[in-house]
């Protein structure tokens, strides 16, 4: 948050130091050539005002063409450049030497060069890639790609993160890892992701335990690459977070451990899905149907559906169905024709999950209940089925 | 008094008034620069689109939200397919588009049925925001997740209200039935969302001008500068608007005004607030100014963002006729909006957006053309009474149309050295030449009409749907 308000507070300075220096050269020519030539004031601040106004049109003019005419250089230079550097690259990594040809075209197409080790260094694995990461690191590039992840715009660092994080042995995991730490939310992620790609256990649970303090962007980022360690990860990382008393940490991981969508070792559930927080509770609920060994989740189940939070009601009634638990029928019936449009929806759907004796109870209310309940019914029994359900076709 | 008194007196009230003017002119362009220099610098900073690396992860993130894209249509048979379709194409792993049939006389619902195989489904209204009666809800039997919702008419914000009622996804984003999103324009759209889930309640993307690109499997494949000089005026207009305002003022966390033809929204804010009102021409403005007096009265952290990258590709008028039509029910909205949230009109309990946002909106967007035309018609009168010098009035003149000219070759150069989405030397061309002669009549005939607008909406006039002339998306050639 702070770092964010510097960051706009340094954006505002330089936006209103440019300002100036419009401005200035303004009053600079007013005071200096215009005054003395025009006797009305007013008359000289506006001569010299079209004058700088003119002269900006034509800078901007002028930097367009030089921006487009670098654009277009830079084009024509990398679509010569690349093939000559992927063609080198490659007979390096076949065993030829090429380190002499591949110095002078580093020299001369810095650029294109990195772009395309980067690309060969996502192609190869094993030893190609063990020899590519030597090659960079007799070229300077390991070091400018940690100098530019430090120090270089958003897109460069995460660009150069994503360089680093290919380097064959973790030679740029110490750059990692603190670009991990502490930057901003995308280098974050980019370093987390790179890092988990080539984790062990170990090192695995050291990015979990990094990524539930984060954001939301880097968990989303994060989700998929940590499904691979999510076994490993449930025996060592979740118990640790799992007694945190950090409740955001808690539903951080809790969420995680959700959106891996596989049968998960989870011992200490029924203790989260009491614990004093909704917010965990609800998480601890969505997790029951992934939990594996046969847990009893009805009890809490029932007494998550009797809370006050609509949040965890919601979070109960969208589990209820997996579980086919027939004392919890009367419940979803009166969730159904309750007054909270949301819980009577969920209530509906899990009543069709339920199988026959649910479809009955939807039959009822669609016959028998009042028109919001009869319509919440009615798109239950339809849900997922399409016209072959008997609905006429438009 | 005598006549001499009363000349002196005339004269003293003219170049008092003439001064203000002046002044007013120059505070005004100083914002418009500060704001464009800001967008330039924030631009090349923040600009940060997600790497191929960062797109494939989002698209198997479990994690992502979902998105409901609301879409009112009405009598709009002749492009909602290409439209819809292309809605259905977009890179973003949940997403559902519920199309908003609002009582359209033509065969916009026929085409949706025939084109989409839809059958008439059970869904229920999940929100219950109030609009006009809903007649019949389909789903589509193809393997997409398309929902239509055919209701009576009730006007654009009544149509929006019945899509977001039936959407279930935590964000809603409402895009108009002409417009093309970019193919990642979700993603792109939902980072600060994703960045901050608490605090954001709505982002605004930017909109441009697609006459005459080249579409192609529902994206743009081909973009260009339009063969019309109408179409080419308001492409750097958009440039100048999204580029030069917004950003700045997304940055102090005062945007008044998210473009109802691509917004995204929490939806259990849009419904806390009310959902959009029915009784306004401006019902994009409207409801983030609404957001802004709920959340600033409530002393709740909130963030309304703007984002320049995804991009939403709308058709804009060619005519002059259409245009006038749109620009003074645009100002008309300006107007109502302002009218209806005046009580945080400097009022410093609404922090900068009451302090800073609103007075200049008011003063600049709302009032801004009736004084620019006063300052015209003030040169004209001293000029045909000899009161001032045709060199004089020639000067000031100039240095006012020229600021223009930097403004909109500022928004050019910006979108240049930015994203880069015009490539062609030609088209740069065309556009720095169109961003020199919109300021020489064209900027005059707009402001004559927002004029107009000014004065309807303080009348009071109301409006429906706005209508406009389609001419449906360029074809790209066969290969």
């Amino acid at each position: 948050m702070l770092s964010r308000r510097l960051g706009q507070a340094a954006m505002w300075l330089r936006g209103i130091a440019i300002l100036a220096a419009f401005f200035y050269p303004v009053w600079t020519l007013h005071v200096h050539v215009f005054a003395q030539r025009i006797e009305e004031a007013p008359l000289s601040l506006a001569a010299s005002f079209l004058t700088v106004q003119a002269g900006a049109i034509l800078l901007q003019l002028l930097a367009s063409c030089a921006f487009k005419w670098a654009v277009d250089l830079r084009e024509g230079r990398s679509r010569r450049a690349r093939p000559r550097i992927l063609r080198e690259l490659a007979a390096h990594v076949a065993g030829d030497d090429r380190r002499a040809a591949l110095r002078k075209l580093e020299r001369r197409y810095a650029t294109d060069f990195d772009r395309s080790m980067e690309r060969f260094l996502s192609l190869v694995t094993g030893e190609s890639r063990e020899r590519l990461t030597v090659l960079a690191s007799e070229l300077r590039l390991v070091s400018r790609w940690e100098r530019r992840a430090r120090y270089a715009n958003d897109r460069e660092q995460r660009r150069a993160v994503e360089c680093l994080g290919l380097l064959a042995g973790a030679r740029g995991g110490k750059a990692l890892r603190r670009l991990a730490r502490r930057s901003t939310p995308l280098v974050e992620a980019a370093a987390c992701r790179m890092l988990a790609r080539s984790a062990d256990q170990r090192g695995a649970e050291q990015v979990f335990s990094l990524i539930v303090g984060k954001g939301y962007l880097v968990r989303v980022l994060l989700a998929g690459e940590m499904r691979r360690h999510a076994l490993d990860l449930c025996d060592s990382a979740l118990p640790i977070e799992a007694a945190s008393v950090d409740t955001r940490r808690l539903t951080a991981a809790l969420e995680l451990a959700e959106s891996w969508r596989m049968a998960l070792r989870l011992p200490f559930l029924a203790e989260m899905m009491q614990h004093p927080s909704p917010e965990v509770r609800a998480r601890a609920l969505r997790l029951a149907p992934l939990a594996a060994g046969g847990q009893d989740v009805e009890p809490y189940i029932l007494a998550a559906l009797d809370e006050d939070s609509e949040l965890v009601k919601a979070a109960a009634l969208s589990v209820t169905a997996s579980l086919r638990a027939p004392s919890l029928l009367p419940l979803l019936e009166r969730f159904a024709t309750g007054d909270s449009g949301e819980l009577a929806r969920l209530a509906c759907a899990a009543l069709r999950g339920f199988g026959p004796e649910g479809v009955g109870i939807l039959r009822k209310l669609l016959l028998y209940g009042d028109a919001r309940s009869a319509a919440r019914a009615a798109e239950a029994l339809a849900s997922g089925s399409g016209p072959a359900l008997g609905l006429e076709p438009a | 008094m005598n006549l001499e008194t009363i000349e002196i007196l005339v004269h003293r009230f003219y170049f008092l008034v003439e001064s203000g003017i002046i002044l007013y002119v120059f505070v005004i362009n100083s914002i418009y620069l500060l704001l464009t220099v800001m967008a330039f610098v924030s631009m090349r900073r923040n600009h940060a689109p997600f790497s191929p690396g960062e797109r494939e992860a989002l698209m198997r993130s479990p994690l992502m939200p979902a998105i409901s894209l609301i879409v009112p249509a009405y009598n709009e048979a002749m492009s909602v397919q290409e439209s819809v379709g292309c809605m259905l194409k977009l890179d973003y792993p949940n997403y559902e588009v519920v199309v908003v049939n609002d009582g359209s006389k033509d065969e916009t619902l026929q085409v949706l049925i025939e084109s989409f195989h839809l059958y008439k489904s059970a869904r229920a209204p999940v929100g219950a925001l109030s609009t006009k009666p809903v007649r019949r809800v389909y789903e589509s039997s193809d393997p997409i997740r398309l929902v239509v919702v055919d209701k009576e008419n009730g006007g654009k914000a009544d149509a929006i209200n019945a899509g977001i009622n039936m959407a279930t996804s935590p964000l809603v984003m409402v895009v108009d039935s002409d417009s093309i999103i970019d193919r990642a324009g979700l993603l792109q759209m939902v980072k600060p969302y994703l960045e901050d889930p608490e605090r954001v309640i709505a982002v605004g993307g930017t909109v441009r001008a697609v006459n005459d690109c080249e579409v192609h499997d529902g994206r743009v494949t081909r973009i260009r500068t339009s063969a019309s000089n109408v179409a080419n005026f308001q492409a750097v207009e958009y440039l100048r608007a999204f580029y030069g305002g917004r950003v700045g003022f997304s940055l102090l966390n005062s945007l008044l005004i998210i473009s109802g033809a691509f917004g995204l929204f929490k939806r259990e804010a849009v419904l806390e607030v009310g959902g959009f009102e029915h009784a306004t021409v401006g019902e994009d403005m409207e409801l983030i100014v609404r957001m802004h007096h709920h959340y600033l009265d409530r002393k709740q952290p909130y963030r309304v963002v703007y984002v320049a990258e995804p991009v939403c590709w709308t058709e804009v008028p060619q005519t002059l006729k259409i245009l006038q039509r749109q620009r003074k029910r645009w100002q008309r909205g300006t107007v109502e909006s302002l009218w209806r949230h005046r009580e945080m009109l400097l009022n410093p309990r609404y922090g900068v957006v009451g302090m800073f946002a609103f007075p200049y909106f008011l003063l600049f967007e709302m009032f801004g053309p009736a004084v620019e035309l006063l300052g015209y018609a003030l040169t004209a009168l001293g000029l045909v009474f000899r009161i001032i010098s045709p060199g004089i009035a020639l000067l000031f003149f100039s240095v006012s149309i020229v600021f223009g000219i930097l403004l909109s070759t500022s928004a050019v150069l910006l979108e240049e050295m930015t994203t880069l989405r015009y490539p062609s030397w030609r088209d740069s061309v065309r556009l720095f030449g169109t961003a020199i002669l919109e300021n020489l009549g064209f900027r005059q005939l707009l402001t004559w009409w927002r004029v107009q607008g000014l004065m309807e909406g303080l009348k009071g006039k109301r409006g429906g749907w706005g209508i406009m002339e389609r001419r449906g998306f360029k074809a790209a050639p066969q290969q």
